[in-house]
């Protein structure tokens, strides 16, 4: 009788899912998963979302439907707000996803994904429907260009289509880097033996494994393009990574700028899956623009200085510049003014150059050591009147500097390689141009820099992913932890 | 002047045969007069048709129009410099017709590095290029339209990475280099409207760089005014049918009217490709028509050839485009049969059509705006007559090719 009465004031099904709910709030959930939007075409739906597991990495997520194994092809990235909300930091333990599943609109309400031994019914699960894949693009964020190529790979199209440098393919994890990844997880940024907990335990282990990936052996192929230059004036040395389009940019600028006619141009590229295309595109870019260049390609991914390095293995100057390939001039006939300030000075290590924004706002003016104010002992590289105007910003036509980005640096060949070039132990780059500067003040060299040689150089915007507990920021204190044990003396000297 | 002894290629971005779009048709106008007066021209158009086997060109109607195979690898920057078709087969090709003049009516499709080809392979040839929107400008499809639907006054790396996310400032800084570097080698600009002229001058080309010359109407025959039966005031539209030419801000004006003043209009829409815009458009649109079945009646694609007789049942043609436009075809056409004109009072169409003269300008986007100008045309049926009458013929084909000859030389 109680029974039948309480059936019917209160069905089952709500008893049930009242139980659960109970349930839940109960047991510690430490397994996420979010759903934002949804596209569905021609029998595929793409999902965008994020999950997180607070307690541990995430192990692989999966996807049934209807109680049969169902395909599913994600693409992840990283959601650096997602990580701050919950106070996590591995990126093993958080990310956005792209989720492409062979299923049709009709059959998503059957379908449950899982991950962490958690499943999520995305029944229940409230997200937005959206008529076009494109709306998915924006909330990538950096590694939308990325995205759009694993979604090709699902004869999915993106109609904005992007440039050719965006749509580099899903690049697969770096093992080195994922180890690196792992020490850094286990370094507390906020203990109080934080810098000697990098220098004594995770600065060895990350040097070793970084030891072991360099001395691999690189058997790099030489391909020139054009005949090569006959006693150069210059050579330049720009790396590439990724981005192989500033390639296509820089050679536009140059090849309509006659002081470029008898310089040696070496691209190495420092990203080897790239290479059929880069190839197939320095051919074209010779064909179109018709300066003569090379290119390097390395059999492996060597870093900024490793990458540098090769490159000047192959220059035939006296004079070397090394550039970056996100630099372009400001006009055309730069490049005299520069290399005659450079004859011009005795006793000179390096001379750098200015460099601007797109906005002509300072992003290079020299550089300097600073103290960084939540970790005093370590140095950081310091760009005074970063941001600033150029026009309100007093430059003399020549000045001495501490220090000058290794974005731009003109110096002598013979040079660079007495002092054995950029050091690779800074671990995925920083430091290697303080640090090359530290070399030539060692050797009572100056720095210099060039106010009247200006260049564009087309930084990304940040993004702030620079809170204390990502591991690449704890890597780039864990390099600056290692500047100092090299040159503490030095520094300070230089800093003064 | 004359093109004696001159040989000028034509280059568009496709065949009107194949695409009907108003620069292709310009192109090809153009060539078809230089060819009727006897000058030695040639028609190079983009195709994404099939080619036989491997090959980069095909030819159409007669040996002098030449279809390009090809497309660009690169959409940001237009750029087409991966497969060969620019730096060997078109190289050959340009050696082999050895133009003096090469008159480009667009780089989009082909490959912007055309020009640089042109200027390495022939260093005498006079390169020309008309430019018909604001597409080395602004990545959104060169319409100068934010995303948003807002009408954008100037582009900068900062506001274009506003618009699009993906890219960094610095892209479309490089972006805007890397156009300007090519546009470096071209000798002359030409541009079909004052607005569009300013617009790139304020880009940073060269004022005197850029030459104002409309696009030439071919000879039609003048047809009679065929008055209505319904003695209805009526209104129509041409051109293509997309979210930025404004059909909804006329069929909203439309609708807000008091149905007394609907009864008395009829209002004809005549436009390609509505079914190949978004599902969304198609459905508010539809929607919007349904309830508009008295006075608006859709009616397809058109022929250039049918404009005469459609101009000629037409009272007032209207150009709602909620973006700046250039130098609209269907406002030139219009004026060819005397027809004034209702166009938002922006940007192309302001310049060509005058407000209070051959025409009337409403505030872009405004559907109440554009209501309030049709209820004063059905009240004052006079100022059709009297705004018909204030209409100059716009320029020939003729005129237009003598104007361009000048710049040839």
């Amino acid at each position: 009788m109680l029974n039948e009465l309480l059936n019917n004031l209160m069905p089952k099904k709500t008893l049930k899912s009242l139980a659960r709910r109970l349930l839940n709030s109960l047991s510690n959930r430490y397994e996420l998963l979010n759903i934002d939007f949804r596209y569905s075409a021609l029998g595929k739906t793409v999902l965008l979302g994020w999950c997180a597991n607070l307690s541990e990495s995430i192990d692989e997520v999966t996807a049934i439907n209807a109680g049969k194994d169902l395909k599913l092809d994600l693409f992840e990235f990283s959601r650096a707000d997602v990580a701050a909300k919950y106070g996590i930091s591995s990126l093993n333990q958080c990310f956005g996803f792209l989720a492409v599943l062979e299923c049709s609109d009709a059959q998503l309400q059957k379908v449950v994904l899982s991950h962490s031994g958690r499943s999520f019914s995305l029944a229940q699960l409230r997200f937005t429907r959206v008529d076009s894949v494109d709306a998915l693009i924006p909330h990538i964020g950096a590694e939308s260009g990325d995205a759009v190529a694993f979604l090709k790979t699902h004869n999915i199209d993106v109609s904005d289509m992007p440039s050719s440098a965006a749509a580099a393919r899903k690049r697969p994890k770096d093992q080195d880097v994922v180890k690196i990844q792992n020490v850094m997880g286990g370094v507390n940024p906020h203990s109080a033996d934080f810098q000697s907990d990098l220098l004594n335990d995770a600065m060895p282990s990350i040097h070793r494994i970084w030891k072991s990936r360099l001395a691999k052996g690189n058997n790099p192929a030489i391909k020139q393009f054009g005949s090569p230059i006959s006693n150069p004036k210059l050579s330049v040395v720009v790396p590439l990574y990724g981005r192989y389009d500033f390639m296509q940019h820089q050679l536009a600028q140059f090849s309509a700028d006659l002081q470029f006619a008898d310089v040696e141009l070496i691209y190495v590229l420092d990203d080897p899956p790239l290479a059929h295309e880069v190839s197939v595109t320095a051919h074209g870019l010779f064909e179109t623009f018709k300066l003569p260049f090379k290119v390097v390609l390395s059999e492996r991914n060597l870093g900024f200085a490793g990458a540098n390095n090769l490159g000047v293995e192959h220059a035939n100057s006296e004079r070397l510049l090394l550039l970056n390939s996100d630099i372009v001039p400001c006009r055309s006939g730069w490049l005299e003014n520069y290399l005659a300030q450079f004859d011009s000075l005795d006793n000179c290590g390096i001379l750098g150059a200015t460099l601007l924004y797109e906005d002509n706002t300072v992003q290079h003016a020299g550089m300097e050591f600073r103290q960084d104010s939540s970790y005093p002992g370590i140095w950081m590289n310091h760009h005074p009147y970063k941001g600033v105007p150029l026009s309100l910003v007093p430059l003399d036509d020549l000045f001495e500097s501490p220090l000058t980005t290794g974005a731009c640096m003109l110096m002598h060949t013979e040079l660079y390689r007495e002092l054995g070039g950029f050091e690779p132990m800074y671990v995925l780059g920083d430091f290697e141009d303080s640090d090359l500067c530290l070399k030539c003040h060692n050797k009572g060299l100056k720095i210099y820099v060039s106010g009247q040689t200006q260049l564009y150089h087309l930084e990304r915007l940040s993004q702030d992913l620079v809170d204390a507990g990502d591991w690449k920021f704890k890597l780039t204190l864990m390099n600056g932890v290692f500047q100092v044990s090299r040159w503490q003396k030095l520094i300070e000297e230089v800093a003064k | 002047m004359s093109l004696a002894n001159k040989r000028v290629l034509v280059v568009a971005h496709g065949h009107p045969d194949l695409n009907k779009g108003g620069a292709e048709m310009a192109a090809y106008n153009m060539f078809n007069e230089f060819r009727r007066q006897d000058v030695d021209a040639f028609f190079l158009a983009r195709t994404d048709q099939k080619p036989h086997g491997g090959a980069a060109f095909s030819s159409r109607n007669s040996d002098r129009e030449i279809l390009f195979h090809t497309t660009m690898d690169d959409w940001f920057l237009f750029s087409n410099i991966k497969t060969r078709h620019m730096w060997q087969e078109f190289r050959d090709l340009l050696m082999l017709i050895k133009p003096d003049v090469v008159h480009l009516h667009h780089y989009f499709l082909l490959g912007i590095e055309m020009m640089q080809e042109i200027r390495t392979s022939l260093p005498k040839c006079k390169i020309v290029l008309t430019l018909h929107e604001y597409l080395g400008i602004c990545h959104q499809k060169g319409l100068m339209v934010k995303p948003s639907g807002k009408l954008c006054y100037k582009a900068s790396p900062r506001d274009c990475h506003g618009c699009f996310p993906d890219k960094q400032p610095g892209d479309f800084f490089l972006r805007e280099q890397y156009i300007k570097r090519i546009f470096s080698v071209v000798d002359q600009f030409v541009s079909p409207s004052a607005f569009l002229k300013q617009r790139y001058v304020d880009w940073g080309l060269d004022f005197n760089r850029i030459e104002v010359i409309e696009n030439g109407q071919l000879p039609t025959d003048k047809l009679k005014r065929d008055d209505s039966p319904l003695s209805k005031v009526r209104l129509a539209f041409f051109g293509q049918i997309n979210p930025y030419k404004g059909i909804d801000v006329l069929l909203h004006a439309v609708k807000s009217l008091p149905k007394k003043v609907q009864y008395q209009l009829s209002v004809e829409i005549h436009g390609a490709n509505f079914e190949l815009q978004s599902g969304q458009y198609q459905k508010s649109t539809h929607k919007l028509l349904d309830q508009l079945t008295h006075v608006v009646k859709m009616c397809g694609a058109y022929e250039a050839r049918e404009m005469p007789k459609l101009l000629s049942r037409v009272d007032w043609v209207v150009v709602p485009s909620k973006w700046w436009e250039n130098s609209p075809m269907v406002i030139q056409e219009a004026f060819t049969q005397k027809v004034p004109l209702i166009v938002s009072d922006i940007g192309g169409m302001a310049e060509k059509v005058l407000d209070g003269i051959n025409g009337i300008h409403f505030g872009a986007g405004n559907a109440m705006d554009l209501a309030r100008v049709i209820e004063s045309v059905v009240a004052n049926r006079a100022l059709q007559n009297e705004y018909s009458a204030n209409i100059r013929p716009p320029m020939s084909i003729e005129e237009c090719i003598n104007q361009h000859a000048d710049l040839y030389l």
